[in-house]
């Protein structure tokens, strides 16, 4: 329940409505907009986080019913991070609350390959539906992969290429994690366009993502949220 | 996606003066060595137009001024209607509209793979399958029953049909003249009356010249009956090229360009400003083993041939297309289909280029197979729809607000145009693994899902019960009355 300026009640289901009709417009400006609004007019920043999720859940589902385009999934898990990260997340610090994530995922596209849309959507996909992505970019030395799970502790690390000749990378990647003492802390997730299931194994990584969506897929069940 | 706009110029397969020079030979050949006409009615007409008739051969030599003038009254554009005016085509030369053809004489059933006698249910299925599918404008029965009486077969496939879907009705093999009546009664039952008949008829009718150089009594009887009620015929030539054709394509263009000339010559001399489409539906001689294919690269040139001519003329074009002599929905089904069916719709036709579902020439339905060739037919679309190129397609804000790196993914011109893209129907386009996850399946099995999805749950416009069983009681009234042999003229 939520207390508005002039003493109107405002249900959570209220708030579910307001945020929902917003993100299904997939014009990220009146998320924006509309979440700086409500936060003004007096909205527990965690009730708007937990309705953003309720909202995103469901236009994931439609996504899945193949009702909507990969385009308007990422567009509203765009939309909604945005709105969380500058509107509702320095709010939540103000209340001293730590949002609750489904988890720190770390990745980027090997070394010698600036080929990053696959990385990119797989990023947005995942962050949409709640996880926290550090995103290492493109063309990213293994030294600095390394440092990033040294660094950020994340639970998944995710290792795009999209050529053979970058691929190998990945297999660099893991050892290198391995040498550090590094691994078993971490899951490590593969995938790009010449990458299969059969070297995932090979090289010793936890899984494969074939597409963006079965990197989400993955990743829920990696972190125990599937 | 917009219905089929051709924004592209026709591909030309000879020059201009090349299709003066086929009119010019289509017209001396008229004259000189003339047509046989099995129709003494079709006779009479061509003789009081001025035509040679020797009435004990069945020959007409048509002098050119009334092949030329038949052309002159043929109306260039025309209006096809349907029950529902939201289905009514307009022949504008803009656009091209997506049929099915026929007439098949098997199905591959499509729970058991076997291939048995068509049903009036099939017909009933493909008209359901038709009426769901968006950029399938036209209905023409892709088999022919075998469950119904054959003489009163066309009022039984009008009836599944217009059960079955609103949109407009082709009839191809409209054989017998007694059936007119039946098929008018029909028309007038759905609409009211015979006077909405001659205003908008809910029908196409096709008149199917026979080679070399015949105009047959099945073709033009029931065409000249249905003309009076502004039905418009389709006149199609079917040239074997190497067979009953030339061998050469160019003379088997030729030929099939005369046939359609005398048959529109009769039709235009009995109603002046009679609507008629340019048909082609030709095959090839396989010159080896002597079947024939309607795929093999000089049947699709002389299509494309034929559809060039009917621009020549101004008519509209009617043609064949996705079409195959395989026997299975397989491979080769895929690339005759392709093939054809692009170079047909390049070459600018009208109304054609469906043939969803047919195999084995025009001879063997499969449903699964009319869902992949659906998914080529709106490729098609989407490729002679050309490149629109202004402000708003050449993205140039967007361009500049992603900058280097970046993507265009969630950008607001992405959202505002992702719509418009083709929209696969069937194709799969996943990696792999993920397709192997999601069950491996070829397109033969997504089309066999798909089709067995749409055929349960897609639900016709019903026409009004009275209206239904006055249908039924005309078609009961057909099987009685129509047995026996038709009556030549």
């Amino acid at each position: 329940m939520i207390w508005m300026e002039r003493g109107e009640e405002m249900t959570t289901t209220d708030l579910e409505k307001r945020i929902s009709e917003v993100v299904n417009t997939l014009d990220s400006d009146k998320v924006s907009e509309v979440t700086a609004k409500l936060i003004n007019e007096g909205a527990n920043p965690i009730d708007v986080t937990n309705a953003f999720a309720v909202v995103l859940r469901e236009i994931g589902k439609r996504y899945e019913s193949g009702e909507l385009y990969l385009v308007e999934l990422l567009a509203a898990g765009e939309s909604a991070r945005k709105a969380i990260t500058e509107i509702v997340e320095p709010k939540l610090k103000q209340l001293g609350v730590k949002r609750e994530t489904m988890g720190k995922v770390l990745l980027g596209t090997v070394e010698g390959d600036i080929h990053d849309i696959g990385k990119n959507i797989v990023a947005a996909l995942l962050s949409s539906a709640g996880f926290e992505i550090i995103d290492l970019g493109k063309d990213v030395p293994i030294e600095k992969f390394v440092q990033g799970v040294r660094e950020s502790k994340p639970h998944i690390v995710g290792l795009s290429a999209l050529m053979t000749t970058s691929m190998i990378k990945q297999r660099d990647i893991v050892e290198a994690l391995k040498k550090e003492n590094l691994r078993r802390d971490i899951k490590i997730v593969v995938g790009g366009a010449p990458t299969s299931q059969e070297w995932a194994e090979e090289i010793g990584s936890d899984a494969y993502g074939a597409d963006a969506i079965e990197a989400l897929k993955i990743c829920k069940s990696l972190v125990g949220k599937s | 996606m917009k219905i089929g706009i051709k924004k592209l110029k026709p591909v030309k397969s000879f020059s201009d003066e090349d299709a003066n020079r086929i009119h010019a030979v289509s017209l001396s050949l008229l004259k000189d060595v003339g047509v046989k006409v099995l129709s003494t009615r079709a006779l009479k007409i061509l003789e009081n137009a001025g035509a040679y008739v020797d009435h004990a051969q069945q020959v007409a030599k048509i002098p050119s001024y009334i092949v030329e003038e038949a052309l002159r009254k043929a109306p260039k554009a025309f209006t096809l209607y349907s029950r529902n005016p939201e289905h009514n085509l307009h022949l504008d030369g803009v656009h091209l509209y997506g049929v099915t053809d026929g007439a098949g004489t098997h199905v591959i059933d499509l729970e058991t793979g076997k291939r048995r006698p068509p049903r009036k249910e099939d017909v009933a299925k493909t008209a359901l399958v038709v009426d769901y599918l968006e950029y399938m404008n036209l209905y023409y029965p892709t088999v022919t029953p075998r469950d119904t009486p054959l003489h009163s077969h066309i009022l039984h496939e009008f009836e599944a049909a217009l059960n079955n879907t609103d949109k407009p009705f082709v009839a191809g093999s409209m054989d017998d003249p007694r059936a007119v009546p039946f098929v008018i009664d029909m028309m007038a039952a759905v609409l009211g009356d015979e006077e909405h008949v001659k205003r908008t008829p809910i029908m196409l009718s096709v008149a199917c010249q026979s080679s070399p150089l015949i105009v047959p009594y099945e073709a033009i009887e029931p065409s000249l009956d249905l003309a009076k009620y502004n039905v418009p015929i389709i006149v199609m030539t079917m040239p074997i090229a190497g067979a009953n054709g030339p061998v050469t394509v160019a003379g088997s263009v030729l030929l099939g360009n005369a046939q359609v000339l005398a048959a529109l010559t009769v039709l235009e001399m009995a109603k002046p400003g009679s609507p008629v489409l340019y048909s082609s539906y030709p095959l090839s001689q396989d010159m080896k083993r002597g079947a024939q294919s309607v795929a093999f690269p000089e049947a699709i040139q002389i299509i494309a041939g034929h559809v060039q001519m009917a621009k020549h003329y101004g008519l509209p074009a009617f043609a064949g297309g996705t079409v195959s002599s395989a026997k299975l929905p397989d491979v080769q089904a895929a690339y005759e289909k392709s093939l054809n069916g692009l170079s047909t719709a390049m070459a600018g036709v009208d109304i054609g280029v469906g043939s969803i579902g047919l195999l084995e020439n025009y001879n063997t339905l499969c449903y699964e197979q009319m869902l992949i060739d659906y998914e080529i037919y709106t490729m098609m679309l989407k490729l002679i729809a050309g490149i629109e190129v202004n402000d708003e397609t050449l993205a140039v804000d967007a361009i500049k607000r992603v900058g280097p790196e970046g993507h265009y993914l969630t950008d607001k011109h992405t959202i505002a145009h992702f719509r418009e893209t083709w929209q696969p129907l069937l194709s799969d386009a996943r990696p792999y693994d993920a397709w192997l996850k999601a069950g491996g399946k070829s397109v033969v099995e997504v089309a066999k899902d798909e089709i067995t999805k749409i055929l349960k749950t897609h639900t016709p416009p019903q026409l009004d019960k009275d209206v239904k069983e006055q249908l039924s009681r005309i078609v009961s009234k057909a099987d009685m009355e129509l047995e026996g042999q038709k009556q030549f003229k």
